[in-house]
């Protein structure tokens, strides 16, 4: 529950930026290699669903572009840094174009096993 | 010779003889025996003719007998164990004098795997199970369980054995097996220890400690059984006077009536009051006792699950709203909290790791209920924190509930309860939408691959659910699912965690709790990750050998991930980018264990491990067939990180 506040007070916190505002263009196949790669699924789990504990939920246009290079270059709370020497703009791009790529999640009232 | 010679004794009376004149007879025996030139028998050596004039054994009660009185007497129906020499006169004692009955002996591979079956049995059975382990050696294995057991306040009988006479103690073994004080290796984790010197002072002990683990705060008792004091017979004019005292048991501890009246007046009082509980739930009465006091006075609750203490869709059941309702809080009841500390404030994982006070109430009190302040020691810091409390009652919380729900009719007035009833209809309205937003939350990892968390849960609870099944395992490392979306709502469906989160501890402990549910047609589910599982994997010999039936499925997500994550900050602290390197140390793959085939090879029911998360329902349904026929099944299941 904890990352799920915090998830949506960093997206409020940029609520004003429009989602992809000053994405380079990315590559979602890169970027989920970078994923997997710079371990951002071992916090945000393998489709960026969140954990309970240790990361909150970046698919289905959680954070934006600008909100999701700032927390990567200077994070809020305990996430571990990245930066540029890191992590390039280009791969952020990518990564976050991964993301954008994730199939929005079917409505639960369709699935039997969540009634 | 006296045919009631002890046999130490005579050999230690051999040992002890001048030296000059043994050599002598040896030397006059060895001569005496010596063959003929050219005849082809070989000398008989000293030691073989002294042994073959030895008189025969004694056939009559020994003192390891008397000691499975004592364990009959206290209905201890299992002792796990690994065998060992220092307790070898007890174990004959069980399996032949006693014909392996209260108590029946539960081969383990390990003693870890001993003491931890006897941690989760006693979280179902209510009621404690022995442990026997080797002197020194063994005791050291079963160390972390008996910790766990300690930090989690369960009882648990810890069993060994040791030669307290040096010169009876046979050369080299039973000298690395022996010590003057073996109970110094847990006495920081236990909460009674003692090592009998006669027959009837081991009863005094054995019954002396059931009640002392037995009484909260509970926890690990061990009592040292000298193998002479096995061993030996027992003569005639002892046994007449042997008494075993009759087993009484204690009334846990209350809290006092005067607090407790005072605890009543400030909840009455309070605008915002939040009941928090952790490590309350001691008895199947639990539930009910605090769904009445949370109703009574319309408090959420905030539970973190150490034992089963509330229905998780009880609409006042805020486990995961939790800084929603203690922020605006006047007064939190904590019932046997373990760390009202880390409730009200924060020390996040940065290099600094600041003392970062959550938003409270600056009026906020505390009362607390508990038995943590009667059992703390100093060496392992398990007792948290410090946190003033504004009233402090030292007591069992579930036994002080009751008076606590009295009083509080008693001091109600009309007008009280109308606003308590008010608010706790606004509370259970806000609660009663948590369900739907936790499917919303599900979906959104439905259909990935590692498999995810919230699909696994799910698959499983839809082949569970119209059963009496339980779920003895920590659910932390899955994202808690099953108190989102299951419906837990009887005492025995969920039993807490490790205690002292040291890994290694579910899949024995999960087989303790399987041991308890046998026979009462219930279902017991362990999800186990592989790092714990690894840890022991020989408890599912014994999960075939003692045919428990039981359903593994290993949440296998490759890794040690906690450690992932942890090496993944320490590196980007430091700048440093190879972030390959992350899994030297944390990786469990390359190769990966198969664990269908450790599973199989133990005598387990296991198939092929499942990837795709449509291949979930088939396995489980065909895994659980085999549990419900009385027999121990495993899946391994590919899994994402959490």
């Amino acid at each position: 529950m904890r990352s799920l506040i915090l998830g949506f007070a960093i997206a409020a916190a940029f609520g004003g930026a429009a989602f992809a505002q000053g994405a380079p263009k990315g590559d979602p196949k890169v970027g989920l290699a970078d994923y997997q790669k710079y371990g951002c699924y071992s916090c945000h789990g393998i489709v960026g669903q969140g954990t309970l504990r240790d990361g909150p939920r970046l698919n289905a246009a959680a954070l934006g572009y600008p909100a999701l290079l700032q927390q990567l270059r200077t994070p809020r709370y305990e996430m571990p840094a990245y930066t540029a020497v890191q992590i390039s703009d280009q791969q952020v791009a990518d990564i976050f174009a991964y993301l954008a790529s994730i199939p929005k999640p079917p409505d639960p009232k369709t699935i039997k096993l969540l009634q | 010779m006296s045919k009631k010679i002890k046999r130490r004794q005579f050999l230690a009376g051999l040992a002890a003889a001048p030296a000059v004149g043994v050599a002598a007879s040896a030397t006059k025996a060895i001569a005496q025996t010596a063959p003929a030139p050219g005849s082809a028998i070989p000398p008989v050596p000293m030691t073989d003719r002294l042994l073959n004039d030895m008189p025969p054994q004694t056939i009559g009660k020994t003192g390891s007998d008397f000691m499975v009185d004592i364990m009959r007497s206290l209905n201890i129906e299992y002792i796990a164990s690994c065998p060992g020499s220092t307790f070898r006169g007890i174990h004959e004692s069980i399996i032949n004098y006693g014909e392996n009955k209260t108590p029946e002996f539960i081969t383990t591979l390990h003693e870890d795997t001993a003491a931890a079956m006897c941690h989760g049995y006693y979280k179902v059975a209510k009621k404690p199970m022995a442990c026997m382990v080797h002197g020194t050696v063994g005791l050291q294995h079963a160390s972390m369980a008996i910790y766990n057991a300690f930090a989690d306040r369960v009882p648990m009988l810890v069993l060994s054995g040791s030669i307290a006479n040096p010169v009876t103690r046979q050369a080299y073994i039973e000298w690395n097996h022996a010590a003057q004080d073996q109970a110094a290796i847990v006495r920081d984790i236990t909460k009674y220890d003692d090592q009998p010197t006669s027959l009837q002072a081991f009863a005094e002990s054995m019954v002396r400690s059931y009640e002392i683990m037995n009484t909260a705060p509970m926890a690990p008792v061990l009592i040292t059984a000298d193998g002479d004091l096995q061993e030996d017979p027992i003569p005639p004019e002892v046994e007449k006077k042997l008494r075993i005292p009759q087993l009484k048991r204690s009334s846990q501890p209350a809290g006092d009536l005067v607090a407790v009246r005072e605890a009543a007046k400030m909840l009455i009082a309070a605008e915002n009051p939040v009941i928090y509980t952790n490590r309350y739930g001691r008895t199947e009465a639990a539930p009910g006792l605090l769904i009445q006091l949370a109703e009574l006075i319309g408090a959420p609750v905030v539970d973190q699950h150490n034992r089963m203490n509330m229905p998780n869709r009880h609409p006042l059941n805020h486990s995961y709203r939790r800084e929603a309702v203690l922020q605006p809080a006047d007064l939190i009841l904590a019932l046997e909290p373990i760390d009202l500390f880390g409730l009200n404030n924060y020390v996040p994982d940065l290099v600094s790791r600041p003392n970062d006070p959550r938003r409270r109430n600056p009026n906020l009190k505390i009362i607390h209920i508990g038995t943590e302040g009667m059992l703390a020691k100093s060496n392992f810091q398990d007792f948290q924190r410090f946190v003033p409390s504004d009233l402090h009652i030292a007591g069992d919380a579930e036994a002080t509930v009751p008076s606590l729900i009295e009083e509080l009719k008693r001091q109600m007035s009309a007008a009280d309860k109308s606003r308590c009833d008010g608010r706790c209809a606004k509370v259970k309205d806000v609660g009663a939408k948590q369900l739907e937003q936790w499917r919303q939350e599900a979906v959104y990892q439905w259909d990935a691959k590692p498999i995810t968390s919230a699909r696994l849960m799910m698959e499983l609870w839809d082949q569970i659910k119209n059963e009496d099944w339980m779920m003895p395992t920590e659910t932390q490392f899955l994202s808690d699912w099953p108190y989102k979306l299951w419906d837990i709502n009887k005492p025995h469906q969920t039993m807490g965690g490790s205690g002292a989160q040291g890994i290694g501890y579910n899949t024995p402990a999960a087989l303790g709790a399987a041991l308890a549910n046998k026979g009462k047609g219930r279902t017991t589910v362990a999800i186990v990750g592989d790092g714990d599982f690894n840890m022991a994997p020989g408890v599912l010999w014994t999960a075939a050998h003692h045919k428990i039936p039981i359903l593994y499925i290993v949440h296998n997500n490759r890794s040690y991930h906690q450690e992932v994550m942890m090496i993944l900050r320490m590196a980007s602290r430091r700048q440093r980018v190879n972030h390959k390197n992350v899994y030297v140390g944390t990786l469990i793959d390359n190769p990966a264990p198969d664990y269908t085939k450790i599973a199989q090879g133990y005598g387990l029911f296991a198939e092929k491990a499942v990837l795709e998360p449509s291949e979930l329902a088939g396995s489980i349904r065909r895994a659980l067939d085999v549990v419900r026929r009385g027999e121990p099944a495993l899946i391994d299941v590919v899994s994402d990180g959490r």
